[in-house]
């Protein structure tokens, strides 16, 4: 699976990994498992204010994962 | 009704986005110019800015802002225009810019648009600073102003 980041997350962890995916991985597991692998970014990954989409759609931390998921990780926005 | 955004990853001119604005009916044409500051509130020199953006949903949520500015507001022509990528200080950062009959849907139209923009446009902007860098985020009078159109 293919997990994309945005923002401050891409700065710490890099654009895009790719990690293996166990049956029925949900969100919030791979987000537990961000902050274990990459504790620089282990603040922002555990805000409730950093999103998660899957395949460009909002979801949530109970949605479950497939190998062919792209996962990105949105720390809020600022624009303008 | 004109719709324009733009997803501006080289610089653009604010002039020339504005006379692009000349739509025969309007008698108003209102616009907001946002630039990279120079300075911050307590006088630190600005480097420059770096905007984020997703590549496919950005451009997808400028279209949205200025396409319900346009369902809310009585206007001829709506514009929006956002930068990415490296920004140096003075640089424009964003246009925005709506034509009406009317002044007051104008006006309202581009306080609208870029009360969203500051806290829904899908951007991630970093300020680099003498003293560092840092992430920023929508304020709390960011999020009051956008509070002001929910309905």
């Amino acid at each position: 699976m293919i997990i994309e980041f945005y923002g401050s997350l891409a700065e710490t962890i890099g654009r895009e990994i790719e990690i293996g995916l166990d049956e029925g991985t949900t969100i919030a597991s791979v987000r537990r498992t961000l902050v274990a692998l990459y504790p620089a970014a282990a603040e922002t990954l555990s805000r409730p204010e950093v999103r998660a989409l899957v395949d460009d759609q909002m979801a949530g931390e109970t949605t479950v994962l497939t190998s062919a998921s792209v996962l990105a990780f949105l720390p809020p926005v600022s624009g303008g | 009704m004109e719709i324009h955004t733009r997803l501006a990853v080289e610089g653009f001119s604010p002039s020339s986005e504005l006379a692009a604005m000349e739509v025969g009916d309007a008698g108003a044409v209102a616009s907001m110019i946002g630039r990279c500051r120079d300075r911050r509130a307590d006088g630190t020199a600005v480097l420059g800015m770096l905007l984020d953006h997703h590549p496919r949903l950005t451009a997808q949520s400028l279209e949205q802002i200025a396409g319900d500015a346009a369902t809310r507001f009585d206007l001829l022509a709506v514009r929006v225009l956002h930068r990415s990528g490296l920004i140096r200080p003075g640089a424009a950062i964003v246009f925005a810019a709506a034509a009406a009959t009317h002044r007051r849907a104008a006006i309202e139209a581009v306080d609208y648009m870029m009360d969203r923009l500051k806290t829904e446009a899908l951007f991630w902007k970093r300020e680099d600073a003498v003293d560092g860098s840092r992430w920023i985020e929508p304020t709390d009078a960011d999020r009051a102003a956008a509070a002001r159109w929910s309905d």
